[in-house]
């Protein structure tokens, strides 16, 4: 039987998922960060290559396992094994890239089968060092999709933010939830 | 120069019959050492106690907030109370040792603020090349940007408490609601409008304080802290009419300019986002009452989830979100199905509508299936998920 105790977090190189998770990880995550050697360079120093993994221990022992997928394309092949058992998808977004409507349809479109089973929440970062395309616009876009999820500000390096917008993913899957 | 916590505090009193309040002098002169000392003339207070278990107490502390925002309050309450940043609590019955906390919170409190004064007042003198030490703070994100969280005990303090209502009952429907245009969030939200609409920055002479507005970046400038404007926002227009705040006497027009050349290079971290501070305007206004023109008979739905990481929760907000936004319910259902008090709900319809994000319709006269969502978890899996969900918020 499958256990369903993992929320995957993606997006594209620098949008801040290794970041998201060492926010909410109760032990210190395990990364898979190597230097940038191709196109991500020009974004960050080091890039995940593999995923990236920490843990949030709830009372009473149950585990959740906070994964990351790694950002370049080139590594799609695992996205659909790491999102087995997932509760939910936490798509980050970087703002300040080329095109991030782009972003937001190419993750949509790669996981369109997992977001159609479980349920979706959008974090938009770098919106500190570029305050547009505003929020109101990523809902635009979405609409013709069927899809309406939450989507917030995020600093990734902030726990509140990130908490916040793991509770909206919750809450999008039974309304009236209470903890 | 007057040490704080030499001198006794000086205390006013609200809710208490003459004798309580001599009482209460006598108490302070002795078990609690003349740490504190009741003040005839209440305008020398620095600190205001106010009975919460008194006849129309929250009257009393609403409009003691109001004149005297500088004022800590001191609430004695029979009820178990958490402090929240701007009051101190003492349970009844009052002890020495519960009083003399009490007044050396408050004292830390005037303390606090004294010393942001003179930070910001040395910030103000000192020459322009020494003011960027402060720029490594700014790399982290500004606090203030960031939501803040007004929990049942905050929001009853700073917003009161209001009885449920049978929405049946046309005296109590007509309670429950108010209009926006009577108080300054109606001209806010009209001077916003307007700077959006022309796309471009305004100054717009509102009848308290200018308000500058940025709409290419949806932010806004104004000269007023956090207490100025939730006691502002609290005062009908037809009062401020004929009071002289904030320098400029009320005006019933708008009147919107271009803005110079010094609001132009307005300091970037000093501008609040435009929807946080409608959202914020609508809570502090809204009192937990539902806007005018928003029907307690109509369903409700949530066009789209507001920017909550940004914007001040209040409690039980994504519970009410999450509802609205699956599922259309009027307000006292919402509130209902969610077994919380109705004001929360109306406090954040009236945020959600000052920013468009809520739509109305008649109520179906099919009953609808009591809060179904499409597929609804099962129950294991919700406690599961409401167990993650209370790791969350705990920690």
């Amino acid at each position: 039987m499958i256990q369903y105790n993992k929320i995957i977090f993606t997006g594209p190189v620098g949008a801040g998922k290794t970041t998201a998770i060492t926010s909410l990880s109760d032990v210190p995550p395990v990364k898979t960060d190597e230097t940038a050697s191709d196109m991500t360079k020009s974004r960050k120093a080091s890039t995940t290559v593999a995923l990236d993994y920490g843990m949030m221990t709830l009372p009473g022992g149950d585990k959740i396992h906070l994964y990351g997928t790694p950002g370049q394309e080139r590594f799609d092949f695992m996205w659909d094994i790491l999102t087995t058992g997932g509760i939910g998808l936490v798509l980050l977004l970087d703002n300040t890239r080329a095109d991030p409507f782009q972003d937001l349809r190419f993750f949509l479109n790669k996981f369109a089968g997992f977001i159609e089973a479980t349920s979706l929440v959008i974090g938009v970062t770098q919106t500190d060092i570029r305050a547009t395309p505003l929020l109101s616009e990523y809902h635009r876009q979405l609409q013709g999709t069927g899809l309406n999820p939450p989507i917030f500000e995020v600093d990734a390096r902030r726990r509140k933010d990130v908490s916040l917008l793991v509770q909206a993913l919750l809450y999008t899957i039974a309304p009236g939830l209470e903890g | 120069m007057t040490d704080l916590t030499m001198t006794p505090l000086r205390l006013a009193v609200l809710g208490m019959d003459e004798r309580t309040a001599k009482l209460f002098k006598m108490f302070l002169q002795g078990p609690c050492r003349r740490q504190a000392v009741i003040v005839e003339d209440g305008e020398e207070a620095e600190a205001c106690m106010i009975d919460m278990d008194a006849r129309r107490a929250t009257e009393l502390f609403d409009r003691e907030r109001q004149t005297h925002p500088e004022r800590v309050l001191v609430l004695l309450s029979l009820n178990d109370c958490a402090s929240s940043p701007e009051a101190v609590f003492v349970k009844k019955p009052v002890q020495a040792q519960g009083m003399l906390h009490a007044i050396g919170r408050a004292r830390q409190i005037l303390e606090g603020r004294k010393s942001r004064k003179t930070e910001k007042a040395d910030a103000e003198t000192q020459p322009a090349s020494l003011r960027t030490v402060a720029v490594p703070e700014k790399s982290d994100g500004s606090v203030s940007k960031v939501a803040a969280l007004l929990d049942e005990q905050s929001f009853m303090s700073y917003l009161g408490v209001r009885d449920d209502i049978d929405p049946a009952d046309p005296k109590q429907a007509a309670a429950a609601h108010y209009n926006p245009k009577d108080f300054l969030q109606g001209r806010f939200q009209s001077a916003c409008a307007l700077a959006l609409s022309r796309q471009q920055a305004l100054r717009v002479e509102t009848p308290w304080k200018p308000l500058v507005v940025f709409p290419q970046t949806r932010r806004i400038w104004i000269n007023a802290d956090e207490a100025q404007l939730r006691a502002a926002c609290a005062i009908p227009m037809t009062n401020l009419a004929h009071m002289d705040i904030g320098g400029s006497r009320a005006a019933t027009d708008l009147k919107a300019m271009a803005i110079d050349a010094a609001e132009e290079q307005l300091d970037p971290d000093r501008l609040i986002p435009l929807d946080a501070f409608l959202w914020k305007m609508a809570i502090w206004t809204s009192k937990g009452k539902l806007p005018a023109d928003v029907s307690l008979e109509h369903e409700v739905t949530l066009k789209y989830w507001p920017n909550l990481t940004r914007f001040l929760l209040i409690p039980h907000t994504m519970r009410i979100a999450a509802l609205l936004h699956h599922s259309p319910h009027t307000a006292c259902e919402a509130a209902r199905i969610l077994g919380i008090r109705q004001q929360y709900v109306f406090a954040f319809i009236s945020a959600t509508h000052a920013l468009g994000l809520i739509e109305q319709q008649p109520k179906q006269q099919i009953a609808r299936a009591e809060f179904q969502p499409s597929a609804k978890p099962e129950p294991e899996r919700t406690s599961f998920l409401g167990k993650i969900l209370k790791h969350l918020k705990m920690s």
